[in-house]
């Protein structure tokens, strides 16, 4: 079968036919060598749920990026589990990280550009951070052969699994999930005293205490954002409802270092969009929290503010963003209990959905590039229960876990089992206090042990 | 203490209720229907169940209970310690504290506010009789109780007349919650609501943003009064929130109180040598009985405090006494929505059964206790609304309620020190001292309706509005 897609491929030359996966890769390819001297760079190519665009993908940007006078070193087998370490280890300047998905009749590739080294001075520092790197994306309408391929080798659809995770002391206030320094998959859990750092099993390996809350008033219903992603220098970002400032942390080797403050509500003015509130493949989005309150104000941007104005009266639980590009790319919780679903460009792309509790997340659980929404219920109770939620003609329930102890009221998401696939991970306030964390997955094997 | 403590908070309190996957989320107005409308916001002079949930939603308190009756800072930076064997509290304020007129408040406002509640204008000047001066102040000798010391702008040293291990707890009962006298005489408080307007419709009270423990959720606070029909009416249509009453809610999920309403039995001297027969007869009256009139959550009571509060050989015999009763007994009710008005019915018929005629006579609140000071009566129904689930605190409390301030006091020395083994004697002997027959406790039920969340009900039996939110109108999928 697969000589069979190959055959039909070299029958339709890659690039020069202007094939999609030609013209993606080609596209990307310029995108991401803007700015970069002639160097050897790390290519790693993942196509989670679609794995037979993988390797003509990989054979596709190596000759795009070859054209234009790199290097290229594929990273195949292990050297995908810790790209940027090998990167390192091969001497490249720079890890050039693509996925690929096929969604709605779209083949879509996210990148992202890490440079391996800090600068030409510190270049031989053991342990100092990289510049922060840069993302980019392409599409190509997707043709029979991208088609083709991207079906050859779909892995059966696997069920989904609602697992208990890990257990931690004290509250979650927010949870975020993502790619560290480093690359791997970690968890940033913000409690009212310290932000953890978590393996993707939920194993605490290092904790970062908040600052001292400022004298005054104290916010009733503490709550906090928190998100991994680009922040300049640091990959979390987190915020709590009743201080001035966020923090922006680093996780090299594990080790939480703050990198910079973020003046959310400076003393005497009004709240700006700056307390990190989501990253995804979209980028991160921005907001700002209610004075006195714990929630966020309607007041959504891509970047740091200060003269962002609320859209609206409407206050926020909390947004979540989708883990890798496409065309939902966040989704913001009201007060009301109800879902707003936004694209890359902060565009309202699909209808809302009403009745969202404040455990929830965008995941593409099933690999076929769209996210699905993952929502707590916001029915009054002792227990709480997740439903993954499919928007078509209407939202769709597609799956229903067995009720759970205590209250959902986080969510992030990540592919943390490393299958190439997004999984959530949700965190149950338990009722005598402490919290139970849960992974969503179609491969939860081995999870909570 | 520390096992009667726990003991009663165990039967008082009620965890909150866990709401799957829900934030609490603000906006709206809380509308509340009490036994009777709130009339006073005075925490030194509150004393009806009413009045007791205005003052909790404007005041606040040194300390506070949580949901499982333990003690937590409130305004305080944290628990206060003891020094000299429970002689002396240093207390640290939380900065930045402020009361609702934004002015800031300091150790001297503490300070000037327990003088007041030590005051000869204070019904719970029992409250403060530990701390050494307050006989003068009660006497209006002095302004400022001597053992209050002003360390600084934030602190505190209250030295007492006697060592008390649990005066911790007065500090966290509402009659000591930190007031100031504004223009015009008007008592400024710094509760997590501020009252904005009182009218027929009920006092309507806003949410304190500068509150030290939050801003409240709701926009709006009405405190209001309404009769059984009324607020079961006004709960099914929509047209309140939360319903506090003694009658079970029909079909609505309840929250118990706690049993906090004590009703006992007093005997006047008057009666000379018919006292202590009169009080014999009483006191072999079928309490049961008489609970199964009482339309309130309640428990028959063979010692003055709720057995919650006294846990270890509480049951005290009854009197014996030769000699006759009085013949005719006039029972001395309050006025008033808490008047034990079923249960003193159902005790006419009890007496009548022993040979005694009893008539009931009830006086407005005020004439009530002056009547009860002066000893102008032949037997009283003294309905008493605990303030702490404290048993020395609460001994005091029931002392102050049947003899004044000054009973209360002397109460709250003998009861200070004493412990699990020595309570029930304590109080044994208290009720013999002011002839006193213990008949029932009783609490209230809070009924609300669909879509209020967060509702609890505090260690010392008071509901915390300020964390009650209202769900949105619309539904999900």
């Amino acid at each position: 079968m697969l000589l069979l897609l190959y055959a039909l491929l070299a029958a339709a030359p890659i690039e020069s036919a202007g094939g999609a996966i030609g013209r993606a890769a080609a596209d990307l390819a310029a995108r991401a060598e803007q700015g970069l001297d002639p160097g050897r760079i790390a290519l790693a190519v993942l196509a989670p749920g679609a794995e037979g665009l993988r390797e003509p993908l990989e054979t596709a940007l190596s000759g795009a990026l070859a054209g234009r006078g790199q290097a290229v070193v594929p990273l195949r087998g292990p050297q995908l589990a810790d790209p940027e370490g090998a990167a390192r280890a091969l001497g490249a300047d720079i890890l050039l990280r693509v996925r690929a998905t096929l969604a709605r009749g779209t083949l879509v590739l996210s990148g992202e550009v890490v440079p391996t080294r800090p600068n030409f001075f510190l270049q031989h520092a053991p342990g100092v951070r990289p510049a922060g790197s840069r993302m980019m994306a392409a599409t190509a309408a997707a043709d029979d052969a991208a088609r083709a391929l991207a079906t050859a080798e779909r892995p059966g659809a696997r069920p989904l699994e609602f697992v208990p995770l890990a257990e931690l002391p004290g509250r979650v206030l927010a949870l975020a999930a993502g790619a560290t320094e480093g690359g791997a998959v970690r968890l940033a859990a913000v409690t009212p005293t310290d932000v953890l750092l978590l393996d993707p099993r939920g194993a605490v390996l290092t904790f970062h205490a908040l600052p001292p809350a400022p004298p005054g008033p104290r916010v009733r219903d503490a709550a906090a954002v928190a998100a991994v992603g680009n922040f300049g220098g640091g990959r979390i970002g987190y915020a709590v409802a009743d201080r001035p400032e966020g923090e922006v942390l680093s996780a090299v080797d594990d080790r939480l270092e703050r990198v910079a403050s973020i003046a959310i509500a400076p003393a005497g003015s009004a709240p700006m969009a700056a307390a990190p509130i989501a990253a995804g493949g979209a980028g991160p989005l921005f907001g700002a929290f209610v004075p006195g309150r714990g929630v966020l104000a309607d007041l959504l941007s891509p970047f740091v503010d200060p003269a962002a104005h609320p859209r609206s009266t409407r206050e926020l639980f909390g947004a979540t963003a989708a883990p890798r590009p496409g065309r939902l790319a966040y989704a913001v919780l009201g007060s009301d209990f109800t879902l707003q679903l936004f694209g890359p460009t902060l565009d309202r792309v699909l209808p809302d959905v009403p009745g969202v509790g404040a455990g929830f997340a965008l995941a593409d659980l099933d690999g076929d590039g769209e996210p699905e929404m993952v929502a707590s219920s916001a029915v009054p109770g002792p227990r709480d229960h997740v439903r993954v939620l499919r928007h078509g003609a209407q939202v769709a329930a597609v799956f229903e876990s067995a009720d759970v102890e205590g209250a959902l009221l986080a969510g992030a998401a990540a592919d943390v089992t490393g299958d190439g696939l997004d999984d959530a991970i949700l965190a149950a306030a338990l009722p005598g206090g402490g919290t139970r964390l849960w992974l969503l997955s179609t491969d939860a094997r081995g999870a909570g042990r | 203490m520390r096992r009667q403590l726990l003991a009663a908070a165990a039967l008082l309190c009620l965890p909150a209720v866990a709401a799957a996957g829900m934030r609490p989320r603000y906006g709206g107005e809380l509308r509340v229907l009490l036994p009777a409308a709130p009339g006073e916001l005075d925490p030194a002079c509150a004393s009806a169940p009413a009045d007791l949930a205005a003052v909790r939603a404007a005041h606040a308190t040194l300390l506070d209970l949580d949901e499982r009756g333990a003690l937590r800072p409130a305004l305080l930076d944290a628990l206060p310690e003891a020094e000299d064997g429970g002689r002396a509290w240093r207390l640290r304020l939380a900065p930045a504290l402020r009361f609702h007129d934004g002015q800031p408040m300091g150790a001297a406002d503490v300070a000037a506010s327990l003088a007041r509640l030590a005051g000869p204008g204070s019904a719970q000047a029992w409250l403060a009789a530990p701390i050494e001066g307050a006989a003068a102040v009660r006497e209006g000798r002095a302004r400022l109780l001597a053992g209050v010391q002003v360390l600084s702008d934030r602190e505190l040293r209250i030295v007492l007349s006697y060592p008390f291990p649990g005066f911790a707890h007065a500090l966290a009962a509402l009659p000591t919650a930190i007031v100031k006298s504004g223009p015009g005489g008007v008592l400024v408080g710094a509760g997590p609501f501020r009252p904005a307007s009182s009218a027929e419709a009920g006092l309507r009270l806003a949410p304190f943003d500068g509150f030290h423990g939050g801003r409240p959720f709701t926009d709006a606070l009405l405190l209001a009064g309404a009769d059984a029909r009324g607020a079961a009416r006004a709960l099914a249509s929509g047209g309140a929130e939360v319903v506090l009453r003694p009658e079970p809610p029909a079909g609505r999920p309840g929250l118990e109180t706690g049993r906090l309403l004590v009703v006992m039995a007093l005997v006047s001297r008057r009666l000379g040598p018919a006292t202590e027969p009169t009080r014999a007869v009483l006191a072999a009256l079928d309490r049961s009985e008489l609970t199964r009139f009482v339309r309130a959550p309640s428990t028959p009571l063979s010692a003055l405090l709720p057995p919650a509060l006294l846990t270890a050989a509480s049951r005290v015999p009854s009197p014996r006494q030769a000699g006759a009763p009085a013949a005719r007994l006039k029972l001395l009710l309050p006025d008033g929505a808490d008047a034990p008005r079923a249960a003193a019915a159902r005790m006419q018929v009890q007496l009548y059964d022993r040979g005694v005629r009893g008539a009931l006579e009830s006086a407005p609140a005020a004439a009530f206790a002056a009547r009860l000071a002066s000893g102008d009566f032949d037997a009283a129904l003294v309905p008493v609304w605990l303030v702490s689930p404290v048993p020395a605190l609460a001994l005091a409390q029931l002392a102050a309620a049947a003899g004044g301030p000054a009973r209360g006091a002397r109460a709250l020395a003998q009861a200070a020190s004493a412990d699990a083994a020595t309570l029930p004697a304590v109080a044994a002997r208290l009720e013999a001292e002011l002839i006193a027959v213990p008949l029932y406790a009783a609490g209230l039920r809070a009924a609300t309706r669909d879509g209020v969340e967060g509702l609890r009900v505090r260690g010392d039996g008071t509901l915390e509005l300020g964390d009650a939110w209202l769900m949105p109108d619309r539904g999900g999928p």
